[in-house]
C-alpha cells in the first residue's frame, strides 16, 4: 500500500512539475511573440563582457554608448568606438543589424541578414585627412547574393556605391579566421598616407566605375570632388567610365579607362586632351601591360600648340620591359621601342617628324616662337655592330633638314652616336649648317649625376644663336659685325645639368679676322673664353687693328658667388681712340669727346662694381697712357705726353708729369672728388716757354672748332705777322680747386708770364699800345713798346685779381693791379707808367724813377670790357 | 492530466510556430527597387534598345562571359560602353510618382506624359528579373524625363520621374555599342601576318613572320624586314576604327569594285582572316571570315595595306662589324684603301694609289667609328625589290664614284657601288650586290668614303717600345723649359705616358710649321721624351703650335713628318706646363 502511495505520489508530483513548466514556456512564447519586436537594452557591464566574448582582440579597444537588441533579431547601437595601439580610430555613429534567429536551422541561412551604419569616421595618426562613410548599407538580395550601397568622402572624393557581392556557400562552411581589424586599419593609414597628397591634385567630376571579380563582387561606383578641393587640383578628368574585371583568385585584371576632357595644370603650364582611352592589363602580378591612346593635346602656357595623336605601350613580361610610342599622322611618324632587359636598356625604332607642320611654340625672350621649323627631321636607332665596347647596344642618327629650332635660321644637321646600355648618349659625330654658321663636334651626356661635354669647332655667326640664348647674348650680338669671314671657335663646354650652381665649365679659343665692334674695327684677333666656378674670363693677347695691338682681359665673377665686383678688366695695348670711343660705353665716349687722338699707348687695368649690389665698392682704375703722336684736347695740340689717372673711391686723380704743348713743356695734376654732394677738382698746371704763335695758333684753331673764345674776333691780333715761331714765349702757371659744374668758381692763383717783343701790339686789354697812345701822354718815341707781361694772379669768385700786374719794355713799364672778372669779361685795373721805369739796376731804377714825373702826376685806369676797355689818365693831386 | 498536458505541450507548438512564421515573414520583407535594380544589372543577361522614331532595334546579349551585339548585327559588344550603361544607370536618380492603375482615378492617361506605343524603351533583363522603360517627355525644367517603368519581380507599372541623362542611352545607334576594332588579338600576341591583294591585273601576297622578337619577310622573298614599322603596322591595324557596319548582307562575292584584298593574321596559334574591298562611295568595306557582319572603315585604311614590300623592309643596307668582316676596301678610281684583319684579329690598314700598297697599324676605334657611320646610313627609297640572289646577275650598269668590297670571314665577299644621282652632295645611288638591291639614300659618302690611310693609322706616335725617363718641355722663342720626370711631376709624367695623336692631319710637317687649311702655324714648343738607358741618350723629338683651341693643339714629328692634333687629357697637361714655363 505505502509503495503505491509513494509512486503515486512521486507520479503526481513529476506530473505537476511538467506542467508547470510546459505552461511557464507557453507563458514565455506568448511573451516572445508579442514582444518579439520590442528593443530591449543592455547593460553596459553585460555588453561589455559580451564584447570581450565574442571578440578577442590585444589590439583593438571597442566601446560603444547604448546596445539594445530584439528578439526578431534586431540588434542597434549608438557611437561605437574602435582604436587600436597605433591611435587610429574607427567611430560609428548609428548601427543596425539584423540577425536570423533561426539561420542555425539551416547551413543555407546566413545569421547576418542585413546591416546599416550611419556615420562612420575613420581617424589616423598619420595623415590629417579623414574617410567619412556617411552610409554603408548591405543586405541579403538572393541565396548567397548581399546588395551594399556605400556613400563616402574620402580625401576630397566623394564616391557612391551600389553593389552586389556574392558569397558561396562553400565559403560559409569553412570556419576562416576573420582578418584582423587592426591590420585593416593600419592598412587604410598607411594607404591613405601614400596617396594623399595625389588624391590632392586630382579632381574627378562623373566618374563612373564598374569593378567586376568574377563570380564574386559587382561594384558600380560614382566619384565626384567635393567643389571646395576643385580649385588646387593639378589634374581635371571630366566625364570618364572605367571597368576593372580582377579573376577571382585575384591573379588577372583588366582595366579598361575613358577619360573625357583631360586637363593637366603645372606651373604657368596647362595640357588638356579631349579623350585619353586606356588599357590596363595584369597577369599573375609578374607581367602587365598597359596601352595609352592619346588624342590630339593642347597645349597652353609656356608652351602652346597642339600634338598630335599617339599611342603608348608599356608592357613587362618575362623579365623584359618595353615602352613603345606609335604615332601615325602627316606630321609626325614614329615607331619606337625602349627595352630593358636584365638590367639593359636600348633602343630600337625611328621618329619622324614634318617641322612645318608642327604646331608647337613656346615663350622665350619675350617673343613667341615655333619649336620647330622646316623640312624634315629624321631619328633612327638601330642595333649597333660596330660597337666602342660591349656596353653600347644602340645606334643611332639624327638628320635634319632645312630643320630650325626656335627660328633659328634653317640648317641641315647630321649627329650620329651611341647609346650605352644605361641610355648614357655619345655622340662622335655631329655636324650642322645652320644661317652662316657651320660648326662639328661631338657629345656625351650620362645620367645620375646628369654630366654633359660638348666639343664644338666651326665658323659661328653668333646673332644665328639669338632665339637659343637668352636676351644678354642678343644684347651682347647686336654690337657686333662681321663684314668678311665668321670668327672661327674651338669649344669645350661641360657640366652637370641640375648640379650645384655654377658647376659648368667652358673653355674655347676664338679666332676672329675681321670684326666690327660697335664702331672699333679689328682685322684680326685671337680670344680665349674660360668659364669655371668662379668667374668667366674673357682674354685677348693679340687684337689686332689698323693702328696696332691690344691685349685685353675681362673677368666676370659669377653669379652665386655673390661678388661685389661685376667685372675686373685690364688693357694694354694701341689704343685708337678716335675709332673706338664707343667701345667703353656712353659715359666714358662723353669724357673723351674733347679729345682727338688716333692712338694712344694706354696701361689700364681696374675693377667694375655689381650695380645691384649696395655694399659694391666704387669703381676702381689705375690707367697708363703715353701718346703716339699728337693729340688734341678741346682744339689745342698736345704733342707729347705721358701721364696716369687712377680712379678710386669716387676721386679720380690724374698725373702728368710731361706734356708738351706748342714747343713748351709742362705737367698737369688735376683731382677730381665725387664723393661729396657736388664734384669737386684741383688743378695744378704749369707750361713754361710754350711758342707765344703756336699757342694762340692752337687757341685760334680751338676756337674754330667750338671750343676756346677768349680772343674775340680779332684773332689776327695774337699772333704775329711774321709768324716766327721763335717769336714770344709763354708761361702759364695754374693752381685752383673748385666745382666742375662751375669753372667760374674755381678759386686758386697762378703766373702768366709772356715775352715777346711787340706785347703792345697784341690785343690784351685793347691794344695796349692804342689804348696808351690815345691817352695824349707826352712820351718819347718807343716808350709804348713793351717786351714783357709778368701776371700773378689769384682766383676768387670769378674774379682774376692782381696786385702787381708788370708790364715791361726797354724804356717803360707799366705797374697794375686791378681784377677781371671772367663771367663778366670786364677789366677794372688801375696802372702805373713809369718812364724808364724798367731799368733792372735798383740804384739807376730809383733815380729814374725820382726823374719821372709821369708816374708821379698820372695813373692810368682801364675799364669795361676786356676786348676794348676804356683807357682813362688820371692825374693825381700831387 | 495528460490531456493538460498535452494541450500544453500543442500549444506551445502552436504559439513556436507562429513565432517561427511571424519572424520569417518579417525578415522575407520586399526588396526595395534599388534592391532589385542593382541585383539586376549586376547579372544582366541581356540589354535591349528600341530607339525613338524609326532607328532599329539594338539588342546585345550575354553569351558564356562575352557580351555580343546581336542585333541588328552580330559583334562584339564594347564592354566599356556597356559598363558606363550600368553604372549610369545604378546611380541613376529615380522618383516613383504613381502606379499605373492610380492614373485613372487621376484623370490621367499615360499619353499625359508623353509616353506612347512606340516610344523609346529601353528592357533590361538579369537571371530572376526585368525592368522595362519606356520614356515619354521631359519634365518643364528638363532636369528629369518621365517613364514607365514595368517590375516584373512584382507585376507592376509605375510611373517614375528620372535623371534626364537617360536620353543619351535611347540616342544611340548600334556602332556606339560594339567594339571598333576587328582584331581580336592583341599585338603583343601576333606573330604572322600575311597580306593577298588582287585587282583587275594582279594578285600578290605578302607574308611576315616573327622570330625572337624581330620580323622577317617570307613572301615574296626571305629577307629581315624593319620590326618597328611591323610593329607601327600592327598597332594601326589593330586601332584601326570601325566606322560603320554594312546592314545591306548582300553576297559577299559580289564583284568588287576596283580591288580586294585578303588580311590574315596569327597569334595564340589561331587565325583571324579578313576580307577588304572597296564600296562604291570609295570607303573600304571588310568582313571576318566567321562573320557575315560588314564593316565599313575610312578610305585611308588602304595605305595600311599596301606596298608592305616596300615599306616595310628594314632601312638599314650596311652592318659592318669588325668580328665578321676580314677585309674591307674602299676603291675610288686608282686609289685604293684597305682595312685587313690578320692573323692576330689586329688590323692593319694599307693604301696604294694605283702601285704598291703601304701598310700601317690600324686604330681599331676609328675603324669601328667609320663602320658606325655607315651603319647608320639609312634607305630613303628602294629603287629595285629584287632580292632573289642570282650569282651571274651584275647588277644595274652605273659609273660608281665609290666601291666598297666587305669580304667576311667566310670568304664572303659583298660589293657596295655608290654613284651620285644629281649635283647634290647629299643623294646617293647605292647598288648592294649581294642583295641584288638599288637604293637611295641620303647621306654625305663623299665626305665619308674619302678616306686615306692616316684616317685609320694607329694613333701612337713615339717609336714602338721606346722608354723614356724624362721629358723636356721647351719655349722655342724664349728658350724657357721645364723639365718632367717621375720623381719632379709624377702625375704630368704620367700623362705623357700616353702620348698619342688624337687625329691625323696631315704628312707635310715642315721645320717652321705646317700649313693647315690654307692658314700657317708656326712651331712654338719642342717636347723631347729622352730614353738614359745603357749611358747613351736617345730622344724622340715633337714640335708643338700654340693651343689653337679648347680641342686643337697640333703637333709635327720631324722624322715621319706627320702632323697631328693631340687628344684632350695630353692638351690640358701641356696647358698646365705652359702656364709654369711662361
Amino acid at each position: 500500500m505505502d509503495l503505491k502511495h509513494k509512486n503515486t505520489y512521486k507520479s503526481h508530483r513529476t506530473n505537476n512539475f511538467g506542467t508547470k513548466s510546459l505552461f511557464l514556456l507557453l507563458l514565455t512564447l506568448i511573451s516572445v511573440f508579442f514582444a518579439k519586436n520590442t528593443l530591449i537594452k543592455v547593460p553596459h557591464f553585460l555588453s561589455n563582457h559580451l564584447t570581450n566574448f565574442f571578440w578577442k582582440s590585444s589590439e583593438l579597444t571597442i566601446g560603444y554608448q547604448d546596445l539594445r537588441f530584439a528578439i526578431d533579431g534586431t540588434i542597434l547601437f549608438s557611437k561605437l568606438k574602435v582604436s587600436d595601439i597605433n591611435g587610429t580610430q574607427l567611430i560609428v555613429k548609428k548601427g543596425r543589424l539584423n540577425l536570423n534567429p533561426f539561420s542555425f536551422l539551416s547551413s543555407k541561412k546566413y545569421l547576418l541578414e542585413s546591416l546599416q551604419f550611419n556615420n562612420i569616421s575613420f581617424f589616423s595618426n598619420f595623415t590629417e585627412t579623414q574617410l567619412t562613410i556617411s552610409n554603408l548599407k548591405s543586405s541579403i538580395v538572393k541565396n548567397n547574393q548581399w546588395y551594399y550601397e556605400i556613400g563616402a568622402d574620402f580625401l576630397n572624393q566623394s564616391l557612391k556605391a551600389k553593389g552586389i557581392l556574392s558569397l558561396p556557400l562553400a565559403e560559409k562552411e569553412q570556419k576562416r579566421k576573420p582578418p584582423s581589424l587592426s591590420q585593416i586599419l593600419s592598412k587604410i593609414s598607411r594607404e591613405t598616407r601614400k596617396v594623399f597628397h595625389y588624391f590632392q591634385q586630382v579632381m574627378v567630376k562623373n566618374l563612373f566605375t564598374k569593378v567586376e571579380i568574377d563570380n564574386l563582387m559587382t561594384l558600380f561606383a560614382r566619384i565626384d570632388t567635393k567643389p571646395k578641393s576643385i580649385q588646387a587640383a593639378k589634374l581635371n578628368l571630366l566625364s570618364s567610365s572605367c571597368l576593372v574585371e580582377i579573376s577571382n583568385d585575384f591573379k588577372d585584371s583588366i582595366g579598361r579607362i575613358s577619360l573625357g576632357d583631360v586637363s593637366c595644370n603645372l606651373d604657368n603650364q596647362l595640357i588638356k586632351t579631349p579623350n585619353l582611352l586606356a588599357k590596363i592589363r595584369l597577369n599573375d602580378f609578374s607581367s602587365y601591360s598597359i596601352l595609352l591612346s592619346f588624342k590630339k593635346i593642347v597645349c597652353s602656357g609656356k608652351v602652346e600648340g597642339i600634338l598630335e595623336p599617339f599611342d603608348l605601350k608599356i608592357q613587362k613580361k618575362n623579365g623584359r620591359s618595353n615602352v613603345m610610342l606609335f604615332s601615325s599622322t602627316k606630321t609626325f611618324n614614329s615607331s619606337l621601342n625602349y627595352e630593358k632587359i636584365a638590367g639593359k636598356e636600348s633602343i630600337r625604332g625611328f621618329l619622324k617628324l614634318k617641322p612645318n607642320a608642327f604646331q608647337l611654340a613656346c615663350i622665350k625672350n619675350g617673343k613667341k616662337l615655333k619649336i620647330f621649323g622646316g623640312d624634315s627631321l629624321y631619328v633612327n636607332f638601330n642595333e649597333n655592330y660596330a660597337r666602342s665596347d660591349e656596353s653600347f647596344l644602340t645606334l643611332f642618327s639624327v638628320n635634319a633638314g632645312d630643320f630650325s629650332v626656335l627660328e633659328s635660321p634653317k640648317g641641315n644637321y647630321f649627329l650620329e652616336g651611341e647609346l650605352k646600355n644605361d641610355l648614357a648618349v655619345e655622340i662622335r659625330n655631329a655636324y650642322g649648317m645652320m644661317g652662316r654658321s657651320v660648326v662639328s663636334g661631338s657629345y656625351t651626356q650620362k645620367w645620375v649625376p646628369h654630366r654633359y661635354e660638348f666639343k664644338l669647332k666651326g665658323h659661328c655667326y653668333p646673332p644665328d644663336l639669338q632665339n637659343w640664348l637668352g636676351l644678354w647674348w642678343t644684347n651682347l650680338c647686336k654690337n657686333f659685325s662681321f663684314p668678311n669671314e665668321i670668327p672661327f671657335g674651338d669649344f669645350r663646354i661641360s657640366g652637370t645639368w641640375g648640379g650645384t650652381v655654377g658647376n659648368s665649365q667652358t673653355f674655347g679659343i676664338i679666332n676672329a679676322k675681321e670684326l666690327l665692334y660697335r664702331d672699333f674695327f679689328s682685322n684680326q684677333s685671337t680670344i680665349v673664353v674660360n668659364v669655371d666656378h668662379n668667374a668667366t674670363r674673357i682674354e685677348s693677347k693679340n687684337i689686332s687693328h689698323p693702328l696696332g695691338k691690344i691685349e685685353s682681359t675681362l673677368i666676370f665673377p659669377r653669379k652665386h658667388t655673390g661678388s661685389l665686383t661685376f667685372l675686373n678688366f685690364s688693357f694694354d695695348g694701341s689704343y685708337p681712340l678716335n675709332d673706338a670711343r664707343s667701345i667703353f660705353g656712353e659715359e666714358f665716349s662723353n669724357a673723351v669727346k674733347d679729345i682727338n687722338a688716333s692712338s694712344i699707348f694706354c696701361s689700364a687695368f681696374g675693377q667694375i662694381p655689381n650695380p645691384s649690389s649696395k655694399k659694391a665698392p666704387d669703381i676702381k682704375f689705375v690707367a697708363k697712357l703715353q701718346s703716339r703722336e699728337p693729340v688734341k684736347v678741346k682744339g689745342i695740340r698736345v704733342d707729347n705726353f705721358t701721364g696716369q689717372i687712377t680712379m678710386d673711391t669716387a676721386v679720380i686723380e690724374g698725373a702728368f708729369p710731361k706734356l708738351q704743348i706748342a714747343k713748351g713743356f709742362g705737367r698737369l695734376n688735376f683731382e677730381i672728388n665725387s664723393r661729396g654732394s657736388e664734384e669737386n677738382s684741383k688743378i695744378k698746371f704749369k707750361l713754361e716757354q710754350a711758342s707765344k704763335n703756336l699757342l694762340f695758333q692752337e687757341l685760334i684753331h680751338a676756337r674754330e672748332q667750338g671750343h676756346f673764345d677768349i680772343m674775340g674776333d680779332q684773332t689776327e691780333d695774337f699772333v704775329s705777322n711774321e709768324r716766327d715761331p721763335n717769336d714770344g714765349t709763354l708761361s702759364l702757371s695754374l693752381q685752383a680747386e673748385g666745382p666742375l659744374s662751375n669753372p667760374l668758381q674755381f678759386e686758386g692763383s697762378g703766373m702768366f708770364h709772356l715775352k715777346e717783343p711787340n706785347i703792345g701790339q697784341i690785343n690784351l686789354f685793347g691794344k695796349i699800345s692804342e689804348g696808351l697812345s690815345n691817352l695824349k701822354i707826352p712820351l718819347p718815341t718807343g716808350a709804348f713798346s713793351f717786351n714783357e707781361l709778368i701776371i700773378p694772379f689769384n682766383l676768387n669768385n670769378e674774379t682774376m685779381s692782381f696786385d702787381e700786374l708788370k708790364l715791361g719794355g726797354p724804356i717803360s713799364k707799366i705797374t697794375s693791379q686791378g681784377s677781371f672778372n671772367l663771367s663778366s669779361g670786364t677789366v677794372d685795373l688801375i696802372a702805373k707808367l713809369s718812364m724808364v721805369g724798367n731799368i733792372p739796376l735798383p740804384l739807376i731804377q730809383n733815380l729814374v724813377q725820382f726823374a719821372d714825373p709821369i708816374s708821379r702826376m698820372a695813373e692810368i685806369k682801364v675799364t669795361g670790357k676786356i676786348k676794348k676797355p676804356k683807357w682813362e689818365l688820371l692825374l693825381s693831386g700831387n | 492530466m495528460k490531456k493538460g498536458k498535452f494541450l500544453l505541450i500543442l500549444a506551445n507548438i502552436v504559439v513556436g510556430i507562429a513565432i517561427y512564421f511571424s519572424l520569417q515573414k518579417e525578415n522575407q520583407k520586399e526588396m526595395s527597387l534599388d534592391e532589385v535594380l542593382i541585383s539586376t544589372l549586376s547579372n544582366l543577361k541581356t540589354l535591349e534598345i528600341h530607339p525613338a522614331s524609326s532607328g532599329k532595334k539594338i539588342k546585345i546579349e550575354k553569351k558564356s562571359s562575352d557580351w555580343i551585339v546581336t542585333e541588328p548585327f552580330i559583334w562584339a559588344s564594347n564592354k566599356l560602353a556597356l559598363a558606363n550603361f550600368q553604372t549610369k544607370f545604378a546611380h541613376l536618380s529615380a522618383t516613383r510618382l504613381y502606379e499605373i492603375n492610380e492614373l485613372r482615378k487621376k484623370g490621367e492617361i499615360i499619353e499625359d506624359y508623353g509616353i506612347r506605343e512606340n516610344s523609346p524603351t529601353i528592357k533590361i533583363a538579369g537571371i530572376n528579373n526585368q525592368f522595362e522603360f519606356k520614356f515619354g517627355s521631359f519634365t518643364r525644367n528638363e532636369n528629369d524625363i518621365y517613364s514607365l517603368v514595368h517590375l516584373s519581380h512584382l507585376n507592376k507599372k509605375y510611373i517614375f520621374k528620372l535623371d534626364s541623362e537617360i536620353s543619351t542611352f535611347y540616342n544611340t545607334k548600334a556602332i556606339d555599342w560594339t567594339e571598333n576594332s576587328f582584331i581580336k588579338t592583341p599585338l603583343y600576341a601576333i606573330d604572322h601576318l600575311s597580306i593577298t591583294f588582287e585587282n583587275q591585273e594582279v594578285k600578290n601576297t605578302t607574308s611576315l613572320t616573327k622570330q625572337e622578337e624581330e620580323w622577317f619577310f617570307t613572301e615574296p622573298f626571305s629577307g629581315k624586314a624593319d620590326t618597328e614599322r611591323v610593329l607601327l603596322l600592327l598597332n594601326s591595324l589593330v586601332s584601326a576604327k570601325i566606322i560603320n557596319y554594312d546592314l545591306n548582307h548582300a553576297d559577299q562575292n559580289k564583284s568588287y569594285n576596283k580591288w580586294k584584298a585578303k588580311l590574315a593574321i596569327t597569334g595564340f596559334n589561331q587565325t583571324e582572316v579578313f576580307h577588304f574591298q572597296e564600296t562604291a562611295q570609295g570607303k573600304v568595306v571588310g568582313h571576318a571570315d566567321e562573320t557575315k557582319t560588314k564593316f565599313i572603315l575610312e578610305e585611308s585604311f588602304l595605305t595600311q595595306l599596301n606596298d608592305w614590300s616596300s615599306k616595310l623592309r628594314s632601312r638599314i643596307l650596311f652592318e659592318f662589324s669588325m668580328d665578321e668582316i676580314q677585309v674591307f676596301e674602299i676603291l675610288q678610281e686608282n686609289k685604293k684603301v684597305q682595312l685587313t684583319k690578320t692573323v692576330e684579329s689586329k688590323w692593319e690598314v694599307g693604301e696604294s694609289n694605283g702601285s704598291e700598297m703601304t701598310y700601317q697599324d690600324a686604330d681599331e676605334d676609328e675603324i669601328l667609328n667609320f663602320f658606325r657611320k655607315m651603319n647608320s646610313a639609312t634607305v630613303d627609297q628602294f629603287l629595285s625589290i629584287k632580292m632573289v640572289e642570282d650569282p651571274s646577275n651584275n647588277g644595274p650598269t652605273f659609273s660608281p664614284i665609290f666601291t666598297v668590297n666587305a669580304i667576311s670571314e667566310d670568304s664572303r665577299l659583298n660589293s657596295y657601288l655608290f654613284s651620285r644621282t644629281t649635283d647634290e652632295d647629299q643623294v646617293w645611288t647605292v647598288s648592294d650586290r649581294d642583295r641584288a638591291l638599288l637604293c637611295l639614300i641620303n647621306q654625305d659618302f663623299n665626305r665619308l668614303l674619302k678616306v686615306n690611310l692616316l684616317d685609320f693609322r694607329a694613333k701612337e706616335v713615339l717609336p714602338p717600345k721606346f722608354n723614356f725617363s724624362e721629358i723636356q718641355f721647351l719655349n722655342i722663342e724664349s728658350n724657357e723649359s721645364k723639365i718632367i720626370n717621375m720623381d719632379t711631376a709624377p702625375e704630368t709624367y704620367g700623362v705623357f705616358s700616353d702620348f698619342n695623336a688624337e687625329t691625323f692631319i696631315s704628312d707635310q710637317y715642315l721645320d717652321d710649321g705646317v700649313w693647315i687649311s690654307g692658314d700657317w702655324i708656326p712651331w712654338k714648343y719642342k717636347l723631347s721624351f729622352a730614353n738614359n738607358e745603357n749611358n747613351t741618350t736617345k730622344t724622340s723629338d715633337f714640335r708643338l703650335s700654340e693651343r689653337k683651341g679648347a680641342t686643337t693643339w697640333y703637333g709635327g714629328n720631324p722624322k715621319n713628318k706627320l702632323v697631328f692634333n693631340l687628344p684632350i687629357n695630353q692638351i690640358d697637361n701641356l696647358e698646365q706646363l705652359t702656364k709654369e714655363i711662361e
